[in-house]
């Protein structure tokens, strides 16, 4: 067992580091547009004499899509009906045809398509001829709008010809023409080498980007003396996203691997002393004979290896399922694989070395008096002692620097001491706790007289032996406390990105309009409308936000932290008529406070906007930075400036929501998603950085019940001899059941609570701290795992019963007579 | 202590061991138990001692004690010339495998059960240092002979009677070419007949220039004995 566990250890955090690297990678791939990630090699003079040389410089490319041919002229000049000369776009990408409804048909040279606005903003017709950088051109096809929530991948190294601008105007002119067209007029041809669609795993994405280097390098010793260099491409930046998610998640993963191998070292330990008392006979023979321990552990060797390569072999195999199954990705690297492979074979010699060290020490042991006393009361108070600086040290680390922080698309931070803060305090804690219990268990081992028989039984064979007692407590508390602790953390990290997505976009979807909205009967129940200003307080710029409170609150809802009202208390004490104050208004993160009046300088306004603060709060929906916002109603913010911004806001939102405002002739410019509103890098990070401790969980728990079972089955023979001479007078079934629960259920609820006590206690005070966007409101907040409290609850009653009644079966079925001449 | 310190401190003219004033004190759940009080004896070559007297007398004690498997509390011991407390771990340990021999009371104790007394007796050799040699020599022989081991030592251990792998264990113990051979009730698990034999076992290895010293209860040892020690409440009463 201790050999699995040691290679579930292992194996285990190779893999998952690998498997964290391909799923970072995947996320990252996946967030970014592969036409931005892509080798883009331009083709330069004559196409068909070049094209050659440049697809044969591509040869060494691997992991990557088959290349696309595209062509784009950026801005030639074109003439149309005697007006200035202004630019157009032109684009071709190879299978262009068939990304836009209706499908084109093959455009000839001079032929160009354009969508149904692009028609309509030129005022250009079917058929109708003008020049473009001094080509003349014919408008030959017209297509459907590209949609573009979202715009589709094909187009999106293009988005500037589809999306709207901030500012909501419709994107610049551009058309569809083919490649000779495009060429014609001097554009931009390009071979590209999209990223393969296949996931990838690190390895080969660093091959990839050296491929990428090695292609760019033998391009622009070819061509840059004459065309400049090839275009910089997306790709480093992706890969370096990806690897700051894996070194995070690293970092955390080794203080919790270190402990875990600590958790073998001991099972190891232990494993060798039931060796050494397995050969008992032998082994004392051998140390009485005067055998060197070094011979004695040599000898048992041999017995030894088949079961450590055995357990190694299982342990590899479970870990390698484990991470495939649960892991963040199971695409592995074969290098991760092969490391884990030969770190597990150097495991695998020490684990033996260790155990037969511990054979041969209680072997030498058995002949020498003079042998040290192993577990004393100073190196345990030391070690808790030590445990507890280390928290104290890691709190401060963490309170100082945080965790993984998150800036722009990057993640950073998750400083080893600070992020194995959890781990360190639940460790802390438990191992006091586990002072205590062996303090207390010999002190109170005669305590129970009024006790119902079988339960004052079951609670003096609890606390029969201190330090059995105290390691099941102890290895319980830490399996229940790792597996919280990873739950409320990882659970943590996604609720931490729901809250401050919603708070940000202040609902599902966002949509800045630029014209009157009659909003669908059928969405009227999930809209409303904000509108929005920067203006001025003294020398700052604060925003000023106007709501409709008779309607937010079918869109937006505030979480209990973000003021000491509710939102609809708030609403209803600015719903109402200018006084002589001001203007009712809701200081939200802002130093004002309630009865304040505060001046603002607005645009347009004919002077200074007073306002009366009726209410404060530290955010409020759709707050997006520290700077303070003003909340009032909708109405007196336009009463009182004359160019707010107007925001649709859509609790969720129906599918292509936005397309069926544009359809309704609705200008729209930024939209913000709750969805994808941020990057998703430093909360995955968070969220797989812990999920290892819940496996650490499951070693604990591996470990727990092992033991108890040890000490069950040692109290195998007592306890019969107890039940023959029981039985005989009185002592019933139930009783014994009664006192087999009580032995069973005491230690492991104790240290369930304990564990849960130390989790959540290390939880909270993680959680605020681990934010990787502490700048952003809400505030990162933990909530108590009841679920998973529930779940634990749940296996220990059920172990309890299944072991109490396993061991009154055993106990029942052995023969007195048998019991009482030694016999097993 | 190196090895060539011992050699020098060691001296041919003394006793093979040699107690002098030896006291064992135990502390047994707070209180303290005198299990050997002030006890003195000399153990001359090639003679057996026995150590006698009733349970908890003791004499297992006081033979653990020269078997270097347990350490006196005051008092001097001396084994093969050596100053026991003086040594140490690894000197005790080398005084173990290479002076004296220990045969426990239960006799499977003293053997690897699995494997024949040939190889029982293979292995003790190897133990010691001693390169095996062949059964048919005359030094195999000699030994096989004087503790009556027979055919059956080419049996595993395990399918012998106490008696015999009493006999087997005395054999391991002799062919090293220990210096003193320390037997701890070596009849108490066995019957008359095989009790007899075992008793003839140990006087012939005396006869052979073998040094023991058996604790002991059973009259015929102590009869067969050259030296006896009568112990009662851990002192020596003659």
């Amino acid at each position: 067992m201790a050999s699995v566990l040691i290679a579930v250890c292992i194996v285990g955090a190779r893999l998952y580091s690998s498997s964290v690297a391909s799923a970072g990678l995947a996320e990252q791939v996946s967030e970014t547009c592969r036409s931005a990630s892509a080798l883009v090699l331009p083709i330069y003079g004559d196409v068909e004499a070049t094209e050659n040389d440049v697809r044969e410089l591509a040869e060494p490319l691997v992991y990557v899509e088959p290349v696309r041919r595209g062509a784009f002229a950026p801005r030639p000049l074109f003439n149309l009906h005697g007006s200035p000369p202004r630019r157009i776009s032109l684009l071709w990408l190879e299978g262009i045809e068939t990304q836009v409804t209706p499908n084109l048909k093959p455009l000839a040279t001079g032929e160009i398509a354009v969508s149904e606005t692009q028609l309509f903003q030129l005022q250009l017709e079917i058929g109708e001829v003008f020049t473009i950088g001094g080509q003349r051109v014919t408008v030959a096809q017209v297509f459907d709008d590209v949609a573009i929530d979202p715009l589709p991948e094909f187009f999106c190294g293009y988005s500037q010809l589809f999306m709207p601008t901030p500012g909501g105007d419709p994107p610049p002119p551009n058309a569809i023409a083919s490649l000779e067209t495009i060429a014609a007029v001097g554009a931009l041809v390009f071979d590209e080498y999209q990223i393969t669609s296949d996931p990838l795993t690190m390895t080969q994405a660093d091959q990839l980007q050296d491929g990428y280097a090695k292609v760019t390098e033998a391009w622009n010793d070819r061509y840059s003396q004459l065309w400049g260099d090839v275009p910089r491409n997306e790709l480093g930046s992706v890969l370096e996203r990806a690897r700051s998610v894996r070194t995070t998640v690293d970092r955390n993963l080794n203080p919790v691997l270190l402990i875990g191998l600590l958790a073998d070292l001991v099972v190891l330990i232990a494993a060798g002393v039931l060796v050494a008392r397995e050969r008992r006979k032998e082994l004392r023979l051998l140390a009485v004979r005067g055998v060197h321990p070094a011979r004695i552990g040599l000898s048992v060797v041999p017995g030894l290896a088949a079961s450590v390569i055995g357990g190694s072999v299982a342990g590899f195999g479970l870990a390698w399922l484990g991470v495939g199954l649960f892991g963040p990705s199971s695409l592995l690297e074969r290098s991760a694989l092969i490391a884990a492979g030969l770190q597990l074979v150097v495991a695998a010699i020490v684990a033996t070395i260790v155990v037969a060290t511990v054979v041969a020490k209680v072997a030498d042991s058995y002949a020498d008096p003079r042998r040290s006393r192993v577990g004393t009361t100073l190196p345990r108070v030391a070690a808790a002692a030590a445990l507890v600086a280390l928290s104290v040290v890691a709190f401060r680390r963490l309170d100082e620097k945080g965790g993984v922080r998150s800036s722009g698309v990057f993640s950073s931070g998750g400083d080893l001491l600070a992020m194995g803060f959890p781990l360190f305090a639940m460790l802390a804690v438990i191992t006091l706790a586990g002072l205590v219990v062996m303090w207390v268990a010999p002190r109170v081992r005669l305590t129970g007289k009024r006790l119902w028989r079988g339960v004052r039984l079951g609670w003096r064979r609890v606390v029969l032996e201190a330090g059995p007692l105290a390691a099941i407590v102890m290895s319980v508390a830490l399996a229940a406390g790792c597996f919280i602790v990873a739950v409320a953390l990882s659970d943590g990290a996604h609720l931490q990105l729901q809250e401050k997505s919603q708070v940000y976009v202040g609902t599902d979807l966002a949509v800045t309009v630029f014209d009157e909205v009659t909003v669908p009967e059928e969405w009227r129940d999930q809209t409303s409308f904000m509108s929005k200003l920067k203006v001025k307080e003294g020398d700052h710029s604060v925003d000023l936000i106007g709501v409709d409170p008779a309607t937010l609150t079918n869109v937006a809802h505030l979480r209990g932290d973000g003021a000491s009202k509710s939102l609809d208390e708030l609403l209803a004490a600015i719903d109402g008529p200018v006084t002589a104050d001001g203007i009712a208004t809701i200081a939200v993160g802002a130093d004002a406070q309630v009865g304040d009046l505060v001046s603002l300088t607005v645009p347009g306004a004919d002077g200074p906007v007073v306002l009366h603060i009726v209410e404060t709060a530290s955010f409020f929906p759709s707050k997006k930075s520290t700077v303070p916002m003003y909340v009032m109603t909708d109405a007196h913010l336009r009463e009182a400036a004359l160019f707010p911004i107007t925001m649709l806001l859509i609790s969720d939102p129906p599918d292509g929501a936005v397309e069926s405002l544009r359809d309704s002739g609705v200008r729209t410019g930024l939209i913000l998603d709750a969805e994808s509103s941020f990057d998703g890098s430093a909360y995955s990070a968070l969220r797989w950085a812990y999920v290892p401790l819940a496996a650490l969980g499951v070693l604990f728990a591996v470990v727990a019940l092992s033991l108890q079972l040890l000490v069950i089955t040692a109290r195998r023979e007592q306890r019969r001899i107890a039940h023959a001479l029981m039985v005989r007078t009185g002592f019933r079934r139930k009783s014994a059941f009664m006192a087999a629960v009580v032995e069973t259920g005491v230690p492991l609820f104790v240290g369930t609570a304990l564990g849960a006590t130390a989790a959540i206690g290390a939880a909270s005070l993680s959680i605020p701290r681990l934010d990787p966007m502490p700048l952003l409101d809400p505030a990162a907040r933990f909530l108590v795992p009841w679920s998973v409290l529930a779940f634990a609850g749940l296996i220990v009653a059920v172990w309890t019963v299944v072991i109490a009644f396993s061991i009154v079966r055993s106990t029942e079925r052995s023969d007195p007579m048998r019991v009482f001449h030694g016999a097993p | 202590m190196s090895t060539d310190a011992m050699k020098l401190m060691a001296s041919a003219t003394e006793p093979v061991a040699k107690c002098d004033g030896v006291t064992r004190r135990f502390e047994v759940r707070g209180e303290s138990v005198l299990a050997v009080d002030d006890v003195s004896l000399t153990v001359e070559a090639g003679t057996m001692v026995a150590l006698a007297g009733p349970s908890g007398s003791g004499k297992s004690t006081l033979l653990a004690i020269l078997g270097c498997l347990d350490q006196q509390t005051s008092g001097t011991v001396r084994v093969g010339g050596y100053e026991i407390a003086e040594l140490g771990r690894r000197d005790r340990r080398r005084l173990r495998r290479n002076t004296v021999a220990m045969v426990l009371p239960q006799p499977a104790d003293n053997l690897l059960v699995a494997r024949t007394g040939l190889a029982n007796l293979a292995i003790a050799m190897r133990h010691r240092g001693v390169a095996p040699v062949s059964v048919e020599s005359e030094f195999m022989q000699g030994v096989i002979g004087s503790v009556d081991l027979g055919s059956f030592v080419e049996r595993t251990a395990a399918t012998m009677s106490g008696g015999e792998q009493q006999r087997l264990a005395l054999a391991c113990a002799l062919v090293g070419g220990t210096s003193l051979v320390l037997v701890d009730e070596p009849t108490g698990a066995l019957d008359n007949d095989n009790a007899a034999r075992v008793v003839v076992a140990l006087t012939n290895a005396t006869a052979r220039g073998a040094t023991i010293v058996v604790a002991t209860h059973d009259p015929n040892v102590i009869d067969a004995s050259d030296v006896v020690v009568r112990l009662d409440h851990g002192r020596r009463v003659s």
